[in-house]
């Protein structure tokens, strides 16, 4: 059994003026070998964007890609013709596939938003690109694990799907309420804090914190402070 | 190494903007690294602008000299004529081409019913040393222009990564 800590502070770490990034692994100019990515998470990276600001058109392939706002909006438009804005309690799924050009911009002209990006790598190669995006209650998600994503060969409904054995979810934890994610034999665990505190596996967590869970069936995770979570079961 | 396609156009409307995304597409397809880059014109400015030009001019900038010398090959996507933003365009690209060789560098020119501006910038590219890749002559008629465009930019990418397989 394996539990390992990726504290906030040691992410790398890339200040451009209208973007504030943290990266959970290795992108762009920060490399460590020791987080390259963790099973097929490659890259969990945690942007704020200056208002009217953003990721000018750039090109992605063979990735799935999966955005969810922490606070304000997105606005995503890409070479399928697919112009969208993201906000709160949604989750976006791109699959890059043979190849896509799209551009993200912080939708407000007056406030920053705050997002997540995570790349997972696909089960093959030269996929179709495809575009998805669900919206979903905040209920949903306190004090419950609400699933956001899932593999396309699942049935799960109301949820995005990705090329992948992977699934994602999301929960927001009031004090002393709990939730327990079950991993399957052989899998992993990825949990990434979002904001508050939270307890996992018996570490207390804050915003940005990650944890890698291995050789376990399940993970309980306990509300400390307001604490939201990505947790995602890896093959 | 994964060939560098840069991708310049000129649009107002957003329609060239479509074929030069869908060019870049063709290039990431070949397994290509892409750089999209509008040319800003003269009358980008004023309080009547359409939402299409103000978004363009938020999301993309200029090419610059880095781009040009980061570039495998190019591909000019003009919108109408070959109006002043690329009579500089094209003086930033002959200067260079007066500093060092442009020879054996690839370039295309993809754009809708306007075949006096892609035939001049053909001639101009080609005065610099470029071999301009001539377009797909089994185009279907039934084929868009947007899916042309992407065609093209795929068999760029393919012509450069072909080309350095046969020098090596």
């Amino acid at each position: 059994m394996s539990v390992t800590l990726r504290r906030s502070q040691d992410r790398g770490h890339a200040d451009r003026g209208w973007l504030d990034a943290r990266f959970s692994f290795s992108f762009a100019d920060y490399h460590d070998p020791a987080y390259m990515g963790f099973s097929v998470l490659r890259v969990l990276n945690e942007d704020v964007i200056a208002p009217g600001r953003g990721f000018g058109p750039h090109a992605h392939r063979d990735m799935e890609i999966l955005t969810y706002m922490i606070g304000g909006r997105l606005r995503h438009r890409d070479s399928m013709g697919e112009e969208r804005v993201l906000g709160p309690n949604e989750v976006q799924a791109m699959s890059a596939g043979t190849g896509i050009v799209h551009s993200e911009f912080n939708a407000s002209e007056t406030e920053p938003s705050h997002s997540i990006q995570i790349w997972i790598e696909p089960r093959s190669e030269d996929l179709v690109p495809a575009y998805q995006q669900i919206a979903f209650e905040p209920a949903e998600k306190t004090n419950r694990l609400r699933l956001l994503a899932g593999p396309e060969t699942s049935g799960d409904p109301g949820v995005v799907r990705i090329h992948q054995d992977a699934r994602v979810w999301v929960t927001q934890l009031e004090g002393g309420q709990t939730v327990t994610a079950v991993i399957g034999p052989g899998r992993q665990a990825w949990i990434q804090v979002l904001g508050g505190d939270l307890l996992v596996a018996g570490h207390r967590v804050s915003q940005g914190d990650g944890v890698a869970i291995s050789g376990q069936r399940g993970v309980t995770i306990a509300g400390a402070d307001h604490g939201e979570a990505l947790v995602f079961d890896l093959p | 190494m994964t060939p560098g396609i840069l991708v310049v156009f000129s649009s107002r409307t957003g329609d060239t903007e479509k074929l030069a995304l869908a060019a870049a597409v063709g290039a990431v397809q070949a397994r290509a690294r892409i750089r999209l880059r509008r040319l800003p014109h003269a009358d980008d400015e004023g309080p009547e602008m359409p939402e299409a030009l103000r978004r363009m001019q938020r999301e993309y900038i200029a090419p610059q000299v880095a781009d040009l010398d980061w570039a495998d090959a190019i591909v000019f996507c003009p919108s109408s004529g070959l109006d002043q933003e690329w009579v500089g365009f094209l003086e930033l690209l002959g200067g260079m081409s007066r500093k060092r060789t442009s020879g054996g560098r690839l370039a295309a020119v993809v754009g809708k019913d306007h075949p006096h501006a892609t035939a001049g910038l053909s001639d101009a590219v080609s005065s610099f040393g470029f071999t301009v890749h001539p377009p797909a002559r089994d185009r279907l008629p039934e084929t868009s222009d947007v899916d042309g465009a992407r065609v093209e930019g795929l068999r760029l990418a393919i012509r450069v990564r072909d080309l350095r397989a046969e020098k090596s």
